[in-house]
């Protein structure tokens, strides 16, 4: 929206006012998560260095609680669980979202749409219900075994699929493979196919043409995708509170323990800290590691927007 | 169409038969949901007894369940109305001009789609507690809000970036004024992806559980409401109206398509 | 003598150090049809821009109809602009696209009617008034563009690159079509281009523009028989530049010396006797034969090479100068026409071969 009633003369006039216009736009939604997102976690994150008991805090600046997140066993136990279940589901689901995005970009020409809208569909189905799905499929009277005894494969119902850290790992999948596709999705989707056939037409076998061009070019949207499923899934608390009985439980439950029955919050915000520094550090390994081994190209020259 | 291969492969189509099954994998737990909501009999496996909808009428005429859709509706609905607003703005504020400020925003706001719902839903939760505010469903809808912001951005953005505003221009030329442009021109052409990613924001309102039950205090919503009864004793009811969100959520995404390419939208 | 209907006056437009637009001043009378005429970065469409109101001069003025247009917002300027990309309304229909501006006017639903329809006859577009915006093939939607423009009966229309974005032929009937609508109308036109040949088919006259100088304006003859500088005379049409040194001049020829050769020109500015200058001869006026005729200036050369355009045969002969001479004759079937390798007679006359001093 150019040139007002009161036009400034200069250029840099017109373009301060549509510069303050722009941050006027901005502002609301600035101020909303500068009140309800930045403050609150910080806030939050001061809690951690503060005792209490029974949902009160006193202001003691303290290490306390993050020796002992630290020192615990179960804590020790339960973040390992996290970083496993969290990293195998979220590496499966990014190779498997990986293969389904490039199916549906380079193979499929007819009902594409269509595949598109069912991943949507899959991805805005309430997470809660698949998750309970999950609990009755996996269950001792469920679908799986009622299937198998039926079957005759077995003979009596298997205990260990439920309650188990395979079922969080199915059920965490089965959640995020949509999740991860799109980013990854897109990032196909954005490769000039001239690109490709140069290669092949350069000398490249398919293969090779994939690994040198295709590859590359979408690993942006893989790394993208990859943080948000891992934080996603290894942070998570419905999945293993479902479906993860003891030996899948996952540092999220004792989060939320503090929250719902201890109350010690500034311990469970320290375990929270803990736990959110941990997934930073793995996503920031796998970045690294990418990087090193080159099969992404460098990043862009910094550039706005 | 490819000349020679360096290998063989059998004429089996595996990449398709892999993909059918990822799909049937996705959709398999939704498909037995449905299937055990019409189910006679009150267990929860095999075999399907036979076609009842007695569970659906059980939870119909539930007022519990009435009072919990209808809090659902009351916040999605404001969370979907206020993050259109507030989002709309932002939005045109990012696209149309760099600023410092904008290039800060962007990566802020995606801050809450990377971060667990647990956490978000705690954080607020110990600060609604230090400012003495009362949890209610206008806590849900700011909890809602921040976890749906950054999605409709998303989506609005990946509009707005495309839009080009010579035709703006050419309205201006014309004789409008910079607000009649704004109702003549930019905001029928955008209309269709803000509803699209109103509607977005209203199905990701609609499902959320965690963040919710955080911050909503006695009062319950229709995910709150499967939750509860998950934790209970096995009541086949939960079939019917787990179905009945699943419903919802494809009306939705009907809706949302409509309006919206997925493809343009970068995480 | 009536005044013009625009009035550019010492237009600077500067962004930080650079001048897109340095000094500029032009006055344009009613119903021409003037182009702005130059090479990308010229400045050209900024200054169309700055008419339209959609940038503001650092310095200097415009009066379009008497009236000041500073500070003047384009949506209350008295001009229209037809836009490169046409920048049609996607949402609306060819017949609300076009009656955009009247109803902003809040005029009769009868009265809107009337002109749309009256303006899809003038562009021949009758019956497309439901088509939408994505259903039309270039030409079309810049027809339509341009008739929603001249539905507001504006005191100037403004026309940035057109015809840019279209093929060829498309170019070239809607270039007839311009210049014929703009004859039945009588209003006046600033039109923009890099393209010589458009401006040149379409012009009342022509303002070549470089760096945001306005070098020189005139009719398209007089820019093409009279440029004014060796920027012009290369921008416009096909040229032959050489360097050359002024001899003498004589009842009313110049002499001047290219490499050995002594060549008869025409100057029409003051210039001091061993001057440097440069030659301009246009390769139409070159006859080329197998024998020396009797005009002032012959050169023998070799032929490097014979291109058939159609319309013309171009011939590169080598006469010894610092680069090859162009020479354009009409096409022709003959078998008969000299050859790469042969050796040919060129010949010309001193009023064909024009001095410039820049």
């Amino acid at each position: 929206m150019t040139g007002g009633d009161t036009s400034p003369r200069s250029e840099e006039g017109e373009l301060r006012a549509r510069s303050v216009r722009s941050i006027l736009y901005i502002s609301p939604v600035l101020a909303v998560l500068i009140g309800f997102f930045l403050l609150p976690s910080s806030i939050f994150f001061l809690y951690s260095f503060g005792t209490g008991a029974v949902y009160r805090v006193q202001p003691i600046f303290t290490l306390g609680n993050y020796i002992q997140v630290l020192t615990n066993q179960t804590y020790l136990r339960v973040t390992l669980n996290a970083l496993s279940i969290g990293g195998l589901s979220a590496t499966a689901s990014i190779l498997v979202s990986y293969l389904l995005a490039y199916y549906l970009t380079f193979r499929l020409k007819r009902g594409r749409n269509l595949a598109l809208f069912l991943v949507v569909l899959s991805l805005l189905s309430s997470y809660l219900v698949r998750v309970y799905a999950w609990k009755t499929i996996l269950g001792l009277n469920g679908v799986v075994n009622s299937f198998l005894e039926w079957a005759g494969v077995i003979e009596a119902p298997l205990e260990t699929l439920l309650y188990s850290r395979l079922a969080v790992t199915i059920t965490l999948m089965n959640v995020f493979i949509p999740f991860a596709m799109l980013p990854i999705l897109s990032s196909l989707q954005n490769i000039q196919p001239e690109l490709i056939e140069a290669a092949k037409d350069l000398g490249c076998t398919p293969l090779r043409a994939f690994v040198k061009v295709t590859l590359p070019l979408s690993m942006t949207g893989v790394l993208s995708g990859f943080m948000y499923t891992f934080i996603l899934s290894a942070g998570d608390y419905i999945t293993p509170q479902l479906v993860g009985g003891t030996s899948g439980s996952m540092i999220g439950q004792s989060i939320a323990n503090q929250f719902v029955k201890t109350g010690n919050w500034p311990l469970g915000s320290a375990i929270s800290f803990t736990a959110l520094s941990m997934f930073m550090a793995i996503y920031f390994g796998a970045r690294w590691a990418v990087k090193a081994l080159k099969v992404a190209p460098p990043p862009p020259p910094e550039y706005s927007g | 169409m490819t000349g020679m291969q360096s290998l063989r492969w059998p004429r089996l189509p595996l990449f398709e038969i892999f993909v059918a099954g990822i799909f049937l994998f996705l959709f398999a737990p939704i498909i037995i949901i449905v299937l055990f909501s019409f189910n006679d009999s009150p267990r929860l496996s095999f075999p399907i007894t036979g076609f009842s909808i007695r569970w659906y009428a059980e939870v119909l005429t539930s007022p519990v369940f009435r009072t919990a859709v209808r809090n659902t509706m009351i916040v999605s609905s404001a969370t979907s109305f206020i993050a259109i607003v507030l989002g709309t703005l932002a939005s045109l504020g990012l696209t149309r001009h760099r600023s410092r400020l904008g290039n800060a925003v962007l990566p802020l706001l995606m801050l809450p789609v990377s971060l667990p719902a647990l956490f978000l839903g705690i954080a607020l939760l110990t600060y609604f507690s230090l400012l003495r505010m009362q949890l209610s469903l206008f806590t849900v809808t700011i909890g809602h809000l921040i976890y749906t912001l950054p999605y409709f951005v998303l989506v609005a953005n990946a509009r707005l970036e495309r839009f080009d505003t010579v035709v703006e221009e050419a309205a201006q030329d014309l004789g409008a004024t910079p607000w009649q442009v704004f109702w003549r021109v930019t905001l029928p052409i955008i209309a269709p992806s803000i509803i699209g990613a109103g509607v977005v924001v209203f199905a990701l309102s609609f499902d959320e559980f965690l963040i919710t039950f955080f911050v909503i205090g006695s009062e319950s919503t229709l995910p709150m409401l499967i939750w509860s009864m998950m934790r209970r004793t096995i009541d086949p009811s939960i079939n019917a109206i787990s179905t009945i969100l699943l419903f919802t959520s494809l009306l939705l995404v009907l809706i949302t398509s409509r309006f919206v390419r997925v493809t343009e939208i970068t995480l | 003598m009536t005044s013009p209907i625009v009035s550019i006056k010492n237009l600077t437009k500067k962004f930080g150090p650079t001048s897109a637009v340095d000094n500029f001043s032009l006055d344009i009378p009613e119903g021409e049809l003037v182009t702005l005429l130059g090479p990308s970065g010229c400045g050209k469409t900024t200054l169309l821009r700055i008419l339209a109101g959609f940038a503001e001069a650092t310095e200097g003025t415009i009066e379009i109809g008497g009236q000041d247009m500073r500070g003047i917002p384009p949506h209350r300027r008295p001009v229209n602009m037809v836009f490169q990309k046409y920048a049609l309304f996607p949402h609306l229909d060819v017949y609300q696209n076009i009656s955009f501006g009247l109803k902003l006017k809040n005029l009769a639903p009868g009265a809107i009617d009337e002109k749309v329809t009256r303006a899809l006859e003038l562009v021949r577009l009758t019956g497309f008034e439901h088509r939408r915006a994505a259903q039309l093939s270039g030409g079309e939607a810049q027809r339509i563009a341009l008739a929603r423009a001249l539905v507001m009966e504006p005191k100037v229309l403004l026309l940035d690159e057109p015809l840019g974005a279209l093929d060829l032929k498309v170019r070239q009937q809607l270039e007839m079509e311009l210049r014929r609508i703009h004859f039945e109308l009588g209003m006046t036109f600033v039109y923009v281009t890099h393209d010589q040949s458009e401006a040149m088919m379409v012009s009342d006259r022509v303002a070549i523009m470089n760096h945001g100088h306005l070098i020189q304006v005139g009719t398209p003859q007089e820019v093409y028989y009279a440029p004014n500088c060796t920027f012009c005379a290369s921008f416009v049409g096909e040229s032959n530049i050489v360097h050359a040194r002024i001899v003498g001049t004589q009842a009313g020829v110049t002499e001047v010396r290219v490499g050995e050769a002594m060549v008869h020109a025409r100057l029409n500015q003051q210039a001091r006797d061993g001057q440097e200058a440069n030659l301009l001869i246009r390769p139409e006026v070159i006859t080329l034969g197998r024998t020396i005729g009797k005009q002032e200036n012959q050169l023998k050369g070799e032929i490097l090479d014979v291109t058939f355009l159609g319309s013309a045969v171009l011939f590169r002969v080598d006469v010894g100068w610092e680069r090859p001479v162009q020479v354009q004759q009409t096409g022709t079937e003959d078998p008969g026409t000299p050859r790469r390798g042969e050796v040919v007679a060129l010949g010309w006359s001193s009023s064909d071969t024009l001095v410039l001093l820049d």
